[in-house]
């Protein structure tokens, strides 16, 4: 039988790093993503009493941590302005043309309203189908929907404007 | 539908999700098809970029984090259950001086642990039920706790806690029961920013400060209709 704790270190490695990469693209922030992550999994084992079901976790997790995301604009401990960093790691490119694209498109998801910016990532991070994102995001299927086809359209404008400027 | 109207559809569906639309409902539209190859490639570049690097042992830092939380919070409860056996027979059965100002000095108290009005994280119920029973209160307070600790209040000693009331820090003096009632002309008090009110709480005098004056009614008729409280 699975003791509390057991069952809570199951849940920090399995979940913990795609709660990292998530609040990384939800809040634009590598070092702010890894204190709310921390906070989300500490929070979550305060209350992990409420998790019944282990299908549940995932959404559950997401769940605190936008909760998490959301108390910390309200305290404005961080201005994100200032804490905004690159997220691409420091790898070295093996290939520069590849880079820049990949440097152009990351820019481009970035520069994504948040609300487009995060259906896209539960999207694609997760596998997550556009009933779950709705759950995670406390919205409604058609609203998601309507994000996704908002989120990809503008960034296949941007990447062409980009390059038709690039070539012309 | 006719036909433009079910490729705008399709359309659609391919940039809301491309992967989910088969390639049979594409086969006559070599436009659509080459659309869905674009948008898959170029689902497969984020989903690579999504892939960002997770900082190194960033599972075990949490678990760390989480054991010195937990053995605080046992050290924090322990320290208060010692505390409370300790001092509680001892403060608590001392016959305590009727102060008639007291409501000056619980907004004077209140000012000395501003920080207290800030906290955000909801204090476990089974440790404010513990607090609470050590000084004699077996009822729960049924809204959220967020700070609670033992203060003195110009010599007397009780239970300072803030619990969040209709959105906001309301601060809730939870006096020992042998404290005679204050003046009936003073139970309310006031400065510029805050305002307070004596009520009752089972066999406890209770002192309730707040912002918001509506809060005051709202707070002490809510407690009333859960028949904690007598005015």
């Amino acid at each position: 039988m699975f003791t509390e704790q057991t069952k809570y270190e199951a849940l920090v490695r399995a979940y913990a790093p795609d709660l990292y990469r998530y609040a990384c693209w939800l809040c634009r922030s590598p070092a702010v993503a890894e204190d709310l992550v921390q906070e989300t999994l500490l929070r979550a084992w305060k209350n992990l009493h409420q998790l019944k079901d282990a299908k549940a976790a995932r959404g559950w997790l997401l769940q605190i941590l936008r909760n998490e995301n959301a108390r910390r604009f309200e305290r404005k401990q961080f201005d994100y302005a200032d804490t905004e960093q690159d997220l691409l790691p420091a790898a070295e490119s093996f290939d520069p043309e590849i880079s820049l694209a990949a440097d152009r498109l990351e820019q481009k998801i970035l520069a994504l309203p948040e609300q487009y910016r995060e259906a896209l990532t539960l999207q694609l991070l997760f596998g997550m189908t556009g009933d779950e994102i709705a759950e995670v995001t406390q919205t409604n299927l058609n609203t998601v929907n309507t994000r996704l086809f908002r989120a990809r359209m503008l960034l296949r404008q941007q990447l062409e404007s980009a390059a038709g400027a690039q070539h012309g | 539908m006719d036909k433009h109207t079910d490729k705008l559809a399709l359309r659609r569906a391919l940039y809301t999700a491309p992967a989910q639309v088969s390639t049979q409902q594409l086969q006559h539209d070599p436009e659509l098809q080459l659309l869905q190859q674009q948008l898959l490639a170029q689902d497969e570049q984020i989903k690579q970029l999504l892939q960002l690097e997770v900082p190194a042992n960033l599972a075990d830092k949490i678990l760390l984090q989480q054991k010195f939380a937990r053995r605080s919070s046992w050290r924090v409860m322990l320290a208060m259950a010692a505390g409370t056996a300790l001092f509680s027979s001892y403060l608590f059965w001392q016959p305590s001086q009727p102060d008639s100002d007291l409501g000056q000095h619980a907004l004077r108290h209140v000012y000395h642990e501003l920080a207290a009005l800030k906290m955000v994280n909801e204090l476990p119920t089974n440790n404010v039920s513990a607090l609470l029973a050590s000084i004699g209160v077996q009822q729960e307070l049924p809204l959220p706790v967020r700070y609670a600790r033992f203060c003195e209040l110009e010599g007397v000693r009780s239970l300072h806690m803030v619990v969040l009331f209709e959105g906001a820090p309301v601060t809730v003096f939870v006096l020992p029961s042998d404290v005679a009632p204050m003046d009936p002309a003073n139970q309310q008090f006031a400065d510029s920013r805050f305002i307070g009110k004596q009520l009752r709480w089972q066999q406890h005098q209770i002192l309730v400060v707040t912002e918001q004056p509506e809060l005051l009614s709202a707070f002490s008729e809510q407690l009333n209709k859960l028949h904690l409280v007598n005015t």
